[in-house]
């Protein structure tokens, strides 16, 4: 199972990865949109965590650009906005799944499992 | 509810046989009536040729007793010598070509007369008795036949009568017994003929009364067996009434059910339909959330459009439109409700609003794969949120109070007191500047109006913010912080309205109400102190320098208690700003001043030596770079005056005024014109950084920035107590400020209440 986490703060990557970096998935990260989609074309990830706001290319415009490429794309989208219209837009967009930041590493868990089991 | 439709049907078959049946034997019927009447007819026809038949037979026994009578007649007449009666002779020859032409109609077929004298054909007869018994009547007739042969209407000779005559005499009566016998016998085969044909006739009769009894036994068999299926018919009816009957009782037991829960739940429930009507069952409860009656049909969107502010409106639209959206995964969707705890807006009749929060969950319901509709459940949450906001204010007032009950314990009281009481007379005096009716009023020429409203609100807020860095409130401090940064937020706006002011005014209010439960603090502080002497040690010299006369008696020299947080307050900058700086004060003594004075002059102390430690002195590295000593001095100094003055001066050792660096700022905020400028000398260019908002640091920090520091000197000295200000600076090395206060009246300054 291939992973793409997507945030521009390295720490975050790093705490996703480790979290769920496991024989299970094989994890790579990217720190904007822009990276993401050239890491996206090249690695075609079943899943990806994208964050909301980042700079260049803001995570909503990127899940549209992933979806146009490969709509059975899994995307969670992990947003520190508590504004509910962020997230609204986001499963309008066509991701599955939704996290808002801080989260346990229990919920992304829970998260990535309930998104594979669809 | 589960309704039986099975009609109880019986086989086809059985009909359609037992119509058939019915059909044939209607044929049937009309068949043997038909064949009876053409029997009848047969009958009666028959039976009337064989009487004819019979009579004329009959009449050949009749015709040889006439022929012997007459033949007797005759013979008498000659022998009596009379002449026969021609009539008499006539009648004999015609009896005998009766007799013979009837005879040989019965022997060999032919035609006759009958009595009436009407043709008759006559079969001849076939039965062997009646051959024999006609061959017979031949043989004994033919002999008088002979004899009477000759008989004419001329008397014939009377030996020829009398043969003839003797011979009637002898063999009439044989040939006419014999001839009532054929006849007889005729009758009998006719009567036999005739019995033949009834026993056909009641035959047929029989059949007909058969097929009746049969069609009446099909029509009764039909008619039962309808009468049957009516009667199941009417069975099963009777028992899916009984059914609908349970049903409807059920389903009216289960509405009651659903009325009752629908009229107590404390819940808005509903369900709505995927063009977002409402369905007609829902919760009484939820007219009382929407302030709404008769919501059945209604567009759940079109009310929420009414209470939902605009952007939380579009978003729920958004979100009802996933809602029934199969495409989109139902976890997904429910986790980002976007209503679970939402601000509503109802219009209060007695006028402005009147505001809820509502808790809105939502469930899809599916039916064969489609999203028919959605189930909601409503909720006023209002209370809950406003004990859970009471909560919060309650643990951050909490915190505050903690917070500035730690901050102040190390404060002289006297100190804290003067503190209080200053910000509490600027709290006033921002009061003022903000008074709402002059906002509500401004139109947009009053900006500049505004703008001036702005300046002095900034003024008070960091007159404040600077003696609490005095006293190293923090709390105070951080709070002045960011109303501030609201300030700045609105000075770069370049439009203002009264609207904009909102923000400051709540600000306002929350500073004065920090002040309030600061001096609150404070006295409650005063009481354990009192009731603990141990803890007024604990304030130890301050609070006997804070003494003047006290200090004058002991005949050393204290420095005066102003001097004192100054130097505390400089050497806590200059940690924070990793200089080095050092407090020389030289007569400088404020302690015969009043109260009101004192703090003024402290307040502008405290503007100068956050400026000076921001902008005018060096770090360590750069003064040693200059040829200055690493450590900065600050020197304040008592100056000689009028008696009516007090006079003193503030001047550190650090970089100075930077003329270009003012002239070029002046510029920008308008200050000045560009010939103006260049023509400017320094003392002149040095008047502007009194200006408000003037400020040759890029930066804003806690301690010093955005240019209000000697924007608050300036009103202080020049505005509230009539003093003056100058102003010598030696770029590179020192920057020296004078000051001169009137004290001819002990009155509170303007301004000052």
């Amino acid at each position: 199972m291939k992973l793409l986490i997507v945030d521009d703060s390295n720490v975050i990557r790093r705490a996703i990865a480790r979290e769920i970096g496991s024989s299970r998935y094989e994890i790579r990260s990217a720190g904007n949109g822009t990276e993401a989609l050239a890491v996206f074309d090249e690695f075609a990830p079943e899943i990806v965590t994208m964050d909301i706001t980042m700079p260049e290319l803001d995570g909503l415009s990127c899940v549209d650009a992933i979806l146009n490429r490969r709509p059975d794309t899994k995307i969670l989208v992990i947003s520190a906005l508590a504004d509910k219209a962020t997230a609204v837009e986001a499963i309008k967009r066509g991701a599955q799944g939704f996290l808002l930041k801080p989260f346990t590493a229990e919920m992304l868990h829970t998260e990535l499992a309930e998104l594979l089991a669809e | 509810m589960r309704y039986v439709s099975q009609a109880p049907r019986e086989a086809p078959s059985s009909q359609v046989w037992l119509t058939i049946g019915l059909v044939a034997c209607v044929l049937l019927f009309t068949g043997a009536l038909f064949g009876t009447v053409l029997v009848n007819a047969a009958i009666t026809v028959r039976s009337q040729a064989n009487i004819r038949l019979v009579s004329v037979a009959a009449r050949q026994s009749e015709l040889v007793q006439r022929i012997s009578k007459d033949l007797l007649q005759i013979q008498l007449a000659e022998h009596t010598n009379q002449a026969p009666l021609p009539s008499t002779l006539g009648d004999v020859s015609d009896a005998a070509a009766t007799f013979d032409q009837t005879l040989k109609a019965f022997m060999n077929g032919g035609s006759t007369t009958d009595l009436a004298g009407a043709a008759l054909t006559v079969a001849p007869l076939k039965g062997d008795a009646q051959v024999a018994a006609l061959a017979q009547a031949q043989n004994a007739w033919s002999p008088l036949r002979q004899k009477i042969a000759s008989f004419t209407l001329v008397a014939p000779p009377v030996a020829t009568v009398d043969d003839a005559a003797s011979y009637a005499v002898a063999n009439g009566a044989q040939i006419s017994n014999m001839m009532s016998d054929i006849a007889l016998s005729i009758e009998r085969t006719a009567t036999q003929g005739a019995k033949d044909l009834t026993f056909i006739r009641n035959l047929l009769i029989g059949l007909a009364v058969l097929c009746v009894v049969a069609i009446v036994g099909i029509l009764f068999t039909r008619v039962t067996e309808g009468q049957n299926q009516i009667r199941v018919y009417a069975s099963s009816l009777e028992l899916r009434n009984d059914e609908l009957a349970e049903s409807t009782t059920a389903l009216a037991h289960a509405k009651r059910g659903t009325d009752l829960i629908m009229e107590t739940v404390r819940q808005g429930l509903l369900l709505i339909r995927p063009d977002y009507r409402i369905e007609a069952q829902y919760s009484r409860e939820l007219e009382e959330i929407f302030r709404m009656k008769d919501l059945a049909g209604h567009n759940l969107l079109n009310i929420l459009q009414r209470i939902l502010t605009e952007r939380m409106y579009n978003t729920s639209r958004d979100y009802l439109g996933l809602l029934f959206d199969a495409k989109k995964k139902e976890r997904a969707v429910l986790r980002v409700n976007p209503l679970d705890e939402v601000e509503v807006n109802f219009p209060n009749p007695e006028g402005g609003f009147i505001s809820k929060y509502l808790g809105f969950s939502f469930r899809r319901i599916v039916q064969s794969g489609e999203i028919t509709r959605v189930f909601i459940a409503v909720t006023d949450v209002t209370g809950r949120v406003q004990l859970e906001r009471q909560l919060r204010e309650s643990e951050h007032k909490k915190e505050r109070q903690f917070e500035l009950l730690l901050g102040i314990l190390h404060v002289d009281p006297r100190m804290l007191d003067e503190f209080i009481a200053g910000a509490q007379t600027r709290t006033r005096e921002m009061n003022d500047a903000l008074k709402a009716q002059d906002f509500a009023a401004a139109s947009a020429g009053q900006i500049e109006k505004l703008r001036q409203r702005l300046d002095i609100v900034f003024r008070c807020v960091h007159n404040i913010k600077g003696n609490a860095a005095l006293l190293n409130l923090e709390y105070f401090q951080k709070t002045c912080d960011t109303f501030e940064q609201k300030i700045v937020e609105l000075r770069n706006r370049p439009i203002l309205g009264g609207d904009d002011f909102l923000s400051i005014v709540i600000a306002e209010s929350d500073l004065r109400a920090d002040i309030a439960e600061l001096q609150d603090l404070r006295e409650k502080l005063t009481g354990i102190q009192r009731v603990s002497p141990g803890a007024i040690s604990a304030f130890g010299a301050h609070v006997r320098a804070a003494d003047g006369a006290g200090a004058r008696e002991s005949g050393a020299r204290m420095p005066d208690e102003v001097v004192v947080a100054i130097r505390a307050l400089a050497q806590s900058l200059a940690i924070k700003l990793e200089k080095d700086v050092r407090v020389v004060d030289d007569g400088f003594d404020t302690r015969a001043l009043g109260p009101e004075m004192r703090r003024a002059v402290r307040d502008v102390l405290v503007q100068l030596t956050r400026n000076s430690l921001a902008h005018g002195v060096e770090t360590a590295q750069l003064r040693e770079t200059a040829g200055k000593p690493a450590q900065a001095t600050i020197l304040i100094r008592g100056l000689a005056s009028a008696p009516n003055a007090f006079a003193f001066s503030f001047r550190d050792d650090g970089r100075g005024l930077d003329p270009a660096a003012i002239r070029k700022r002046a510029l920008e905020l308008g200050l000045l014109a560009g010939d103006e400028a260049v023509k400017a000398d320094e003392s002149q260019v040095a008047r502007y950084i009194f200006a408000p908002g003037f400020t040759t640091s890029n930066g804003a920090t806690t301690d010093a920035g955005r240019g209000v520091g000697m924007d608050v000197v300036k009103h202080v000295i020049v505005d509230e107590w009539g003093g003056e200000i100058g102003v010598s600076s030696d770029p590179g090395q020192y920057c020296e400020f004078t000051f001169s206060l009137p004290i001819a009246t002990t009155a509170a300054p303007a301004g000052v209440a």
